[in-house]
């Protein structure tokens, strides 16, 4: 199907995913996805053009569909212009393979630890698991390939409209009694939230901001705040930072951190992502998210990051205050 | 689709399962992509979705399997799956009459009047091209871009009691962004974000002046860069309808998704402040406020003949005159709340379970021109296209901040200002609204972005809106 001026990236996605969403403790949906997605980079010179489609598992039908899609992006690319920015690795010592075991639980064990602990309890969210497949090949020989099993049971309890504990169970190994008492301890958290309210004025105020609050600020960060392009771009929410105008608390220690192996290693481009990209160091920008076109356009290395140079793995620093002295090192404000 | 209906209709009736009420909702997608970023073309694009989301209800559950092999063995397969899954739902079941609505015999197809082929993509990308050009000329424009997304669906929903609902769409979203940088700040225009997404063919280009927009994207990211910022005050405000849209949707639809009413929200996307109880008496907004559930309005984005449970779609009062008349919910939802609601039960594609979505949701017109609601003001803000926004769990606090200002001062528009925010409270807000649009100034936009559910669905959603006025808004800048 290649002709001998052409050279061909492709990726394939892959998912065979549950998904059961509670509300007050009981099933609301329940069900599964199976999906297989081709994503294929057809190059000649420094003209080209992408197309996806999903592969079925019937090796003609497929084969027809990929010979379809072969034909149209041919016709695509031959109207487009040379990509100035086109970039695709060629060297094949970046090959890879990352297996996983399925050790996920069944749906039934998922429902029996729910219905036991969830008794009575205002319980809503969301178990999602399966296997995440994701693989990289080129006609120079490259091949990558990462998969894994792993589940996501992430809910809140609620007592009355808004006084809520959120929390979550994820991982690659169920185990049955650990849930159950995160679920015990989520309820018990709640009648924290009971207790008579105190209304906040506005103001200034000493604040401790636990894991899942400071999530939510770099969720907000992420949108452009951390690749190359954005910074470039102007358009970047951290751009004095970036500039060198100003900097961060020197403890800050900010990086996109894929070490522990959840996320593949490769980019759809086939090129290398390090465990590690340090992007800030003692308060200051060390680094920057670099998707392989951004790296052509302003002259320096990529690191694999994705086309939208949003960090998958971001990991803050620890510091030197243990869980047990929030609270005294806090001494009189807010602990969100 | 390369899949005919006939075909899918044969391979699931040879394998669905006689005891037990099911419904199959095919999809295929087709998505094209052209776009020039900084004079470099980017690769362009050609993307296919196909698959079928199978739902059983059975033992006193529903339960649903998605596969992308729509052969009589892959859909064998995809029974049998969802059929488990409702048997394990069941046991632990929401809702004590799980229900699984059946889609009713119907056609529906986009309006197209220039097929997206009928120009060849050399010709549109060297047409981008030049914009491109236009749009980055100049020093101190330092990024810029343009776009065309173009999208074709076809669905089909099969239902065990033999209704088949079928509907075919054509959608374009044109892009088009430049920015702006001046002693070290930077401020973007765009062509209303991706606001002027439509139903049909290269015709919307035209209608939308897509094609002669970029001089003046340019010269506003230079006006605007290098104009004050928005002064702070509690002060009257006039919002274009790019930025109504942003309004309506997140203080209006979303907490008046019925699912999210019930409750099922609340993880994820939120609950709402509006309950059950307030429908037919609760006083929304002031008595200028008027809003359709529409889903006939030809072109707009979520214009369609029946929601992806099958059911057919028709026009529908949701606040009129103020007062909050009737919830955003399917069947389903409309079942586990006895109450009525619309067709709204959507899904982003194939390969996701139905739940409440804003489709078409728009603001009826009133009788003011554009200079009359500006006439109307001795001093306040103007602003235009939506660039951020924020707002609570419940829906009921919010911040949103537009791309450009105009002073109002004596009536008539006046300097250009940066950076204007204005934050609010649901009921409040609309209850200051006094001034409504006549017809003159409404327009027909969308966002093919509307996030909600878990897992994640992004869906399109249209809104129609004219010009509105309100009073007593809390407006602030960027400093």
């Amino acid at each position: 199907m290649l002709r001998a001026d052409e050279v061909y990236t492709c990726q394939l996605r892959g998912e065979d995913s549950t998904f059961v969403r509670f509300n007050r403790g009981k099933v609301g949906q329940a069900g599964e996805v199976h999906q297989r997605q081709l994503d294929i980079d057809l190059i000649r010179g420094r003209r080209h053009a992408r197309g996806a489609y999903n592969t079925t598992g019937i090796l003609a039908a497929d084969l027809a569909r990929l010979a379809r899609l072969f034909d149209r992006l041919r016709e695509m690319r031959e109207a487009s212009s040379q990509d100035p920015l086109l970039d695709y690795n060629t060297d094949l010592a970046a090959s890879s393979e990352v297996l996983a075991e399925d050790r996920l639980p069944s749906g039934d064990a998922v429902l029996e630890v729910v219905a036991s602990v969830a008794q009575g309890a205002d319980l809503v969210g969301i178990y999602a698991s399966g296997g995440v497949h994701r693989g990289f090949a080129s006609s120079l020989g490259q091949r990558n390939w990462h998969s894994s099993f792993n589940f996501n049971f992430d809910w809140s309890v609620f007592e009355g409209s808004d006084a809520a504990v959120k929390s979550g169970y994820a991982g690659v190994d169920w185990a049955a009694d650990a849930v159950a008492e995160r679920i015990r301890r989520s309820r018990e958290d709640l009648r924290v939230l009971c207790q008579p309210r105190r209304r906040v004025a506005p103001g200034q105020y000493r604040v401790y901001l636990a894991p899942a609050a400071l999530n939510e600020v770099f969720s907000v960060l992420g949108w452009d705040g951390f690749g190359l392009r954005g910074w470039k771009a102007g358009t970047s929410p951290l751009q004095r930072l970036h500039n060198g105008e100003n900097h961060l608390d020197e403890r800050i220690e900010i990086s996109e951190d894929i070490g522990n192996g959840a996320a593949p290693r490769f980019d759809g481009s086939g090129f290398p992502r390090p465990d590690i990209v340090p992007l800030v160091r003692r308060g200051r920008v060390a680094g920057h998210l670099v998707s392989s076109r951004s790296g052509r356009e302003f002259g320096v290395p990529n690191n694999g990051a994705n086309p939208s140079e949003a960090p998958t793995s971001l990991d803050v620093g620890a510091g030197e205050i243990d869980s047990d002295s929030i609270l005294d090192r806090l001494h009189t404000g807010l602990l969100v | 689709m390369p899949l005919s209906l006939e075909t899918l209709r044969d391979h699931v009736c040879g394998v669905a399962p006689t005891s037990v009420e099911w419904t199959v909702r095919a999809v295929a997608r087709r998505d094209e992509t052209i776009a020039v970023r900084r004079n470099a073309v980017e690769p362009v694009r050609s993307d296919e979705d196909e698959g079928a989301l199978v739902s059983v209800a059975a033992r006193g559950g529903v339960g649903f399997a998605g596969t992308v092999d729509l052969s009589r063995d892959g859909l064998g397969r995809a029974f049998a799956a969802a059929a488990d899954w409702a048997c394990r739902a069941g046991r632990l079941s929401l809702d004590p009459a799980p229900y699984l609505p059946q889609p009713v015999d119907g056609r529906y197809e986009s309006p197209v009047h220039r097929t997206w082929q009928s120009e060849s993509m050399g010709d549109k990308l060297m047409r981008l091209e030049g914009m491109s050009r236009i749009l980055g000329t100049g020093e101190d424009i330092v990024d810029w871009g343009v776009s065309l997304w173009r999208t074709e669906i076809e669905s089909f929903v099969i239902g065990s009691r033999g209704g088949t609902s079928r509907q075919r769409f054509d959608y374009l979203v044109p892009m088009m962004s430049a920015t702006a940088s001046w002693r070290g700040e930077s401020q973007t225009r765009t062509f209303g974000g991706h606001a002027r997404v439509r139903q049909g063919g290269l015709e919307v280009l035209t209608e939308v002046g897509f094609w002669d927009a970029a001089a003046g994207i340019r010269e506003r990211a230079r006006e605007l860069v290098r104009a004050p910022n928005c002064p702070s005050a509690a002060t009257s405000v006039v919002l274009a309808p790019d930025q109504m849209i942003l309004q309506i949707h997140e203080s209006i639809g979303h907490p008046l998704e019925l699912d999210r009413i019930l409750g099922d929200e609340r993880n994820y996307a939120g609950s709402s402040f509006v309950t059950p109880d307030m429908f037919g008496t609760y006083r929304y907004g002031s008595e200028y406020l008027n809003i359709d559930f529409d889903p006939t309005v030809a072109g707009e984005l979520a214009t369609y003949g029946f929601d992806d449970d099958g059911q057919p779609a028709e026009r529908t009062a949701i606040i009129r005159d103020g007062i909050l008349l009737r919830p955003l919910g399917g069947r389903r939802s409309q079942r586990r709340a006895a109450m009525s609601g619309v067709a709204n039960s959507r899904a982003a594609s194939w390969n996701r379970p139905t739940i409440d979505r804003i489709a078409n949701l728009n603001l009826a017109p009133g009788s003011a021109s554009l200079d009359d609601l500006i006439g109307g003001i001795e001093s306040g803000i103007y602003m235009e296209t939506n660039r951020s926004w924020s707002i609570d769990d419940a829906r009921n606090k919010f911040q949103f901040g537009c791309e450009l200002g105009r002073v109002i001062r004596d009536g008539v528009l006046a300097e250009v200002v940066k950076n204007p925010n204005y934050r609010g409270i649901s009921s409040t807000f609309w209850r200051s609204l006094d001034g409504v649009g006549a017809g003159s100034t409404v327009r027909v936009l969308g966002t093919p972005f509307c996030g909600k559910g878990e897992p994640n669905q992004i869906i399109r959603v249209g809104h129609a809106s004219p010009a509105c006025r309100f009073r007593d808004v809390d407006v602030f800048g960027g400093e």
